[in-house]
């Protein structure tokens, strides 16, 4: 699985959560979700579940926590799956 | 000094979780209580925001926690919050539409507001507008320095006064329709 292919399916996940999805136009590894795509704390318990279901995967609480960019996403979901 | 944490829960943005949320959420038992309580919805969001305010003290005791929410187990009366072995003081308002949850360290009981917004669109500056007025010190300042690596990027928001700051312990909230604040006693 590639990166840009990952993220784009992350990108997927999140545009649900996005008020804002003019925050989503410019998204790169390094956005913030919680800062920059403004995902409040309840939301990115949804993502998270979400990921779990998309890609197969169980995430961790402490991998969970990992979670602040898109990057972080994108990196766990390829670590686990790799 | 009292530590303090909050959390305002807008009950009317909590639609649409995952079927998984509480599970991910809760402890087991916290888990039985929500799916056996006569108002499910309330008896969960009061949890969580138990949970959130409960992670802004134990986040200022230090070191960072990992914000893992089951990891919060909250009494059944909720009047503590308990994580690793920590207890902390806790109190659970539910008001029309909302739910506010403050937890501290031992001390009084701290204060606290919650406010419903005519604006949405600044909910920050609005909280800190709501804090200074509580506090009772105008021309204050709020401040939250940024902190890489902190759970939000940012430290704990602090009060300043005429270049200094104040020794208050304080925090803020905000989600949807409402913010909200508590300080130490």
């Amino acid at each position: 699985m590639e990166q840009t292919q990952v993220m784009g399916q992350v990108v997927g996940i999140l545009k649900p959560f996005v008020k804002n999805e003019g925050a989503l136009a410019g998204v790169s590894m390094e956005t913030s979700i919680l800062k920059d795509l403004k995902v409040n704390s309840a939301r990115l318990v949804d993502i998270v579940l979400e990921i779990e279901d998309k890609f197969g995967i169980s995430v961790s609480d402490d991998a969970a926590d990992s979670v602040k960019t898109v990057g972080d996403a994108v990196t766990l979901i390829l670590k686990s799956k790799a | 000094v009292t530590l303090v944490g909050d959390d305002v829960v807008d009950l009317g943005e909590c639609q649409g979780r995952h079927p998984r949320f509480a599970e991910r959420v809760c402890a087991p038992a916290e888990a039985e209580r929500v799916a056996r309580a006569p108002e499910p919805e309330l008896a969960l969001w009061s949890l969580f925001a138990a949970k959130e305010a409960a992670y802004k003290v134990v986040a200022k005791l230090g070191p960072r926690p990992v914000f893992a929410h089951a990891r919060f187990v909250v009494a059944e009366d909720l009047s503590w919050v308990e994580h690793e072995g920590r207890y902390l003081e806790l109190r659970v308002e539910a008001g029309d539409g909302f739910v506010h949850a403050v937890a501290w360290t031992d001390g009084p009981a701290p204060r606290s507001r919650v406010e419903r917004l005519a604006d949405v669109s600044t909910p920050g500056l609005a909280a800190r507008a709501l804090l200074v007025k509580g506090v009772g010190l105008p021309g204050a300042t709020v401040e939250r320095v940024p902190v890489p690596g902190s759970w939000d990027g940012f430290a704990p928001p602090r009060l300043w006064k005429d270049g200094a700051p104040v020794e208050l312990d304080v925090s803020l909230s905000h989600h949807g329709r409402f913010v909200a604040c508590a300080w130490e006693g």
